[in-house]
């Protein structure tokens, strides 16, 4: 029941939003609706909700359930929305913005979280479109110039995928027992009555749109436009969670439907997703744009994401999950800083600015923790998933390792030179004083920290996901 | 029955309020009789009512597309005094012939004979040859009307001598006895017979703007006034695909394998063409209408496919078209009292000037787009698990591409809402009746999309 109230919550707090006259009341009713969310989901994660299953017949005639839920996995990624939403919307304060953008956020964060909670086919694929709608708007109205062309190829390339996993939905739908579901559990068992070769088909059906989402080589072409012409808070919508449905696509609805598929092909989508961290590290490195280069940088993390859960081990699984999470706030407090430069400076090309450390010190700091968290230093949180995800790649592929491996030193490359570039050197001309105002300092800090103790202390995240990945593994092979 | 002898008294009523003078009152008496007709039929649902030696069978088939006819012609009726003053035709006029229109919509849709089908698409067509050059100072809208015309009857001829070969080879013009001939002659069915099927699929795949019979829509849309072109898009669109569906379904459901590949690939040929053409128009009225010949694309896999199931699919469909259509089409209206400006550009700036009529004409782009949560995904959807619980996989291959390209356009629609500027900046006028009315189709859309089922259960 806690969960329909966590995905029913954001709805209604997106009409009141959208109520509100004028952009600051409007911020200031999401934010609070926003941080009302964290304090529902919290009995939830500590264990005390007593039931956070919930099914009731939809279409009944079609076999289609409002069923949602929270295993170990799906409370981790209802987490990371939860926690980031508000902190996104915090970020907000100095723009100008009406109120129908926080009532798109607020709409978004309902849609999210119904994506990592359906476990009905259905109410996945109309869960996983409405993400869509306003995180477009989002990017068409408060976006750079150029928006338009922009964001019509980011809806288009989505839409692919995603009307491609329609039909592969269906057609595991159409082989299920009886007069057909779409729960979850029968859909993994359609595939007994299909043969490699439907499976494949399906196979590439569904991960056609996980691989637009992520993004996965070669299907990210839309992502570092897309990532770097939507307005800060579109992207950290788009890296911080929406990349993660994808992942999460792969672990529930794509790995335990079709084994065979997954078994013929996933050589194919290991090598893509590899591709993708080698390919997108060295664009990375080349970029002088701070957005362009933080999107690339996203783009590498998720492929070794993608690598590891098709290797399809108990290790690499947790390493995703545990990855999905760290990734999604690192990728969040790293657009912000962008962010933050930006505003300040009016530049986010590395050329242009130099010496921020200097004028700011509290600010480099916590940026400094920031990159040490994306490039995977130990005692950081990304390090206990990119460790473990690199372990999976390696076992299951030696040379797949090595090459995944590169994304180490090849991040600590770029992330390295973005910090020198901006924040080392001497100061220019746009270099400003003071870019934290109380607001950024406290949503840093808290990033940061979350950096910090996810680190040093991983092990309560992986307990909680360890039954959903085991009974996951079980349910697959 | 009832229906039809309500639907001609109003017709008639509509017409004596002119001689009295109160032609305002005639958009009264006519909206009543809309609500009366359905109303009758919603009070006779469950009943099956044959006359004239089942020359007529209304069941609740033919009962259900009704009540969709009525409701979209309500609508129209409702929202169109304030489009009447605009233009410089006879309104009482109008609302006759758009009721004799329906007239032969029922018929077509209860037919239980042929002489009825070919009675009823005559009696639909001939009024809204007329309406389509109602605008008669517009060299554009008498040419729509002549290319009507003419088109129209030779489409006319085609179904007459497609009717007549059947008949020569069956001897039957009765559509349950057709359904046993070809079942009990589905191996050896005469060339005859097949060539008057043939012939029957020109006429109806004219009717319903199917490629290569699609050439009049996007003239004739066009040129006609918007509201005749609303009744013809959505009206006389949905009265002919249940008409089609009904007689491949009770009519020549035995031959079916001979036609199924013709009508796949119509259907095929038909979502490409409409699609890849309104990609390229600036005239919104024309992207409808290649947009409309894409929708009947989609619609044809509920043809080929025709069995029961195939009913309730189609209706869906139906409805959710007709409801998007309605609501794009009164946005336009809106936007174009003072401008008369029809190209897509029209809705430029509009999310800042009206944010609600925006978030309307968005919802209503994205259900003919096929996104959920709309009526429009729904129907796609239903279509589409027809197709390929029948082994039609390429179909829905070829109906999830178009929908890819259909976005492009519809999208291009809310682009331009949202990110351009308007051309003025007087604030928009929006009459009562268009609140109503656009409430009405939005909250379909929206209703229709969120339950899926609710159809079901209506209907059950």
């Amino acid at each position: 029941m806690l969960t329909v109230v966590l995905i029913l919550f954001p709805f209604l707090a997106a009409l009141l939003a959208a109520a509100m006259p004028t952009g600051k009341m409007a911020r200031n009713v999401a934010l609070g609706c926003a941080s009302a969310e964290v304090g529902v989901f919290l009995p939830a994660l500590l264990g005390y909700a007593p039931n956070v299953w919930f099914k009731i017949p939809w279409v009944s005639a079609l076999g289609i359930d409002f069923h949602v839920g929270m295993d170990g996995v799906s409370m981790l990624m209802v987490l990371l929305t939860v926690a980031l939403v508000p902190l996104i919307i915090a970020t907000a304060k100095r723009k100008d913005f009406n109120s129908q953008f926080y009532a798109l956020i607020m709409l978004m964060q309902g849609a999210l979280i119904g994506v990592f909670t359906a476990r009905d086919g259905f109410l996945f694929y109309i869960f996983w479109e409405l993400a869509l709608i306003p995180i477009w708007f989002i990017c068409l109205v408060w976006g750079e110039e150029g928006r338009q062309r922009i964001t019509m190829k980011f809806f288009i390339y989505t839409l692919l995928g995603s009307l491609f996993m329609l039909l592969g939905m269906i057609y595991l739908y159409l082989h299920t027992p009886g007069t057909h579901s779409f729960n979850w559990i029968l859909l993994t068992q359609a595939h007994k009555t299909m043969s490699v070769t439907e499976q494949s088909f399906v196979f590439w059906a569904m991960f056609l749109a996980f691989a637009v989402k992520m993004p996965v080589f070669p299907f990210h072409t839309w992502q570092p436009d897309t990532y770097t012409n939507a307005p800060a808070q579109g992207t950290m919508l788009l890296s911080g969670i929406m990349s993660k449905m994808g992942v999460f696509g792969l672990m529930y609805w794509l790995l335990p439907m079709v084994p065979q598929g997954v078994a013929q092909w996933k050589d194919v989508a290991i090598i893509l997703s590899i591709i993708g961290i080698v390919y997108g590290s060295v664009i990375a490195i080349q970029q002088r744009d701070l957005k362009r280069l933080a999107a690339y940088s996203s783009f590498a993390h998720i492929g070794l994401i993608s690598a590891g859960v098709f290797a399809g081990s108990f290790t690499s699984l947790q390493g995703a999950t545990m990855q999905m999470l760290a990734h999604g706030f690192n990728i969040v407090a790293l657009f912000y800083i962008i962010d933050l430069i930006e505003q300040q400076t009016g530049t986010r090309r590395i050329d242009g600015l130099g010496g921020i450390a200097i004028a700011d010190k509290p600010f480099a700091v916590l940026a400094f923790i920031i990159v040490l968290g994306s490039v995977a230093m130990p005692l950081t949180n990304a390090f206990v998933g990119e460790f473990m995800l690199l372990m999976g790649v390696f076992n299951y592929n030696a040379i797949a390792g090595v090459f995944a491996g590169t994304t180490i030193i090849l991040g600590a490359i770029y992330m390295l030179k973005m910090y020198r570039g901006a924040f080392f050197g001497e100061a220019t001309v746009v270099t400003q004083k003071n870019y934290l105002d109380g607001t950024a300092f406290f949503v840093l800090a808290t990033l940061a920290a979350i950096v910090i103790i996810m680190g040093v202390c991983p092990k309560p995240f992986m307990d909680l996901s360890q039954t959903a990945i085991q009974d996951l593994l079980t349910t697959t092979f | 029955m009832i229906t039809l002898i309500l639907l001609t008294i109003f017709a008639i009523i509509s017409l004596t309020t002119e001689m009295l003078g109160m032609r305002k009152a005639a958009t009264w008496t006519t909206l009543v009789g809309l609500l009366a007709a359905i109303g009758v039929n919603v009070y006779e649902w469950g009943a099956t009512d044959a006359i004239f030696s089942n020359m007529m069978i209304t069941d609740n088939f033919a009962r259900a597309f009704s009540i969709v006819l009525f409701g979209v012609a309500a609508i129209l009726v409702l929202v169109s005094p304030r489009f009447f003053e605009t233009y410089p035709t006879n309104r009482p006029e109008n609302y006759a012939l758009m009721l004799f229109s329906l007239v032969g919509g029922v018929m077509m849709l209860a037919f239980g004979n042929l002489s009825m089908l070919f009675l009823g698409v005559e009696l639909l067509s001939i009024p809204m040859y007329v309406l389509a050059g109602s605008d008669k100072q517009n060299l554009l809208s008498n040419e729509a009307s002549l290319k009507y015309f003419l088109m129209g009857a030779f489409a006319s001829a085609f179904l007459l001598f497609g009717i007549a070969l059947v008949y020569g080879a069956s001897g039957t013009f009765d559509l349950t006895l057709l359904g046993t001939y070809t079942t009990t002659h589905a191996t050896a069915l005469p060339p005859i017979f097949l060539t008057g099927i043939l012939m029957i699929i020109v006429a109806m795949a004219f009717k319903v703007s199917a490629v290569p019979l699609h050439f009049w829509a996007p003239d004739v849309y066009d040129g006609s006034p918007t509201l005749i072109t609303m009744f013809m898009a959505t009206i006389v669109k949905i009265a002919a695909f249940g008409t089609f569906l009904k007689l491949f379904v009770i009519g020549f459901s035995g031959a079916m394998p001979q036609y199924i590949g013709v009508l796949a690939a119509i259907a095929a040929i038909t979502m490409c063409v409409g699609n890849f053409s309104a990609l390229f128009q600036s005239s919104f009225k024309r992207m409808m209408a290649f947009s409309g010949v894409a929708h009947a694309g989609y619609l044809m896999i509920g043809i080929l496919i025709a069995s029961a199931s195939a009913y309730s699919a189609v209706l869906y469909y139906s409805i959710g078209y007709a409801a998007a259509t309605v609501s794009a089409f009164s946005v336009l209206l809106l936007l174009t009292f003072r401008s008369h400006n029809e190209e897509g550009e029209a809705f430029k700036g509009l999310a800042k000037k009206h944010p609600v009529l925006a978030a309307v004409a968005t919802i209503a782009m994205l259900s003919l787009a096929g996104i959920p949560p709309t009526a429009g995904f729904v129907g796609k959807y239903s279509l589409f698990v027809l197709a390929i619980q029948n082994g039609y996989i390429w179909l829905a291959v070829v109906g999830i591409l178009n929908s890819l390209i259909s976005v492009m356009y519809y999208l291009r629609i809310v682009v331009y809402m949202y990110t351009g500027d308007a051309p003025d900046d007087r604030p928009l006028e929006i009459p009562l009746a268009y609140k109503i009315g656009l409430f009405i189709t939005t909250s379909i859309t929206l209703l229709f999309g969120l339950m899926p089922d609710l159809l079901a259960k209506l209907l059950g």
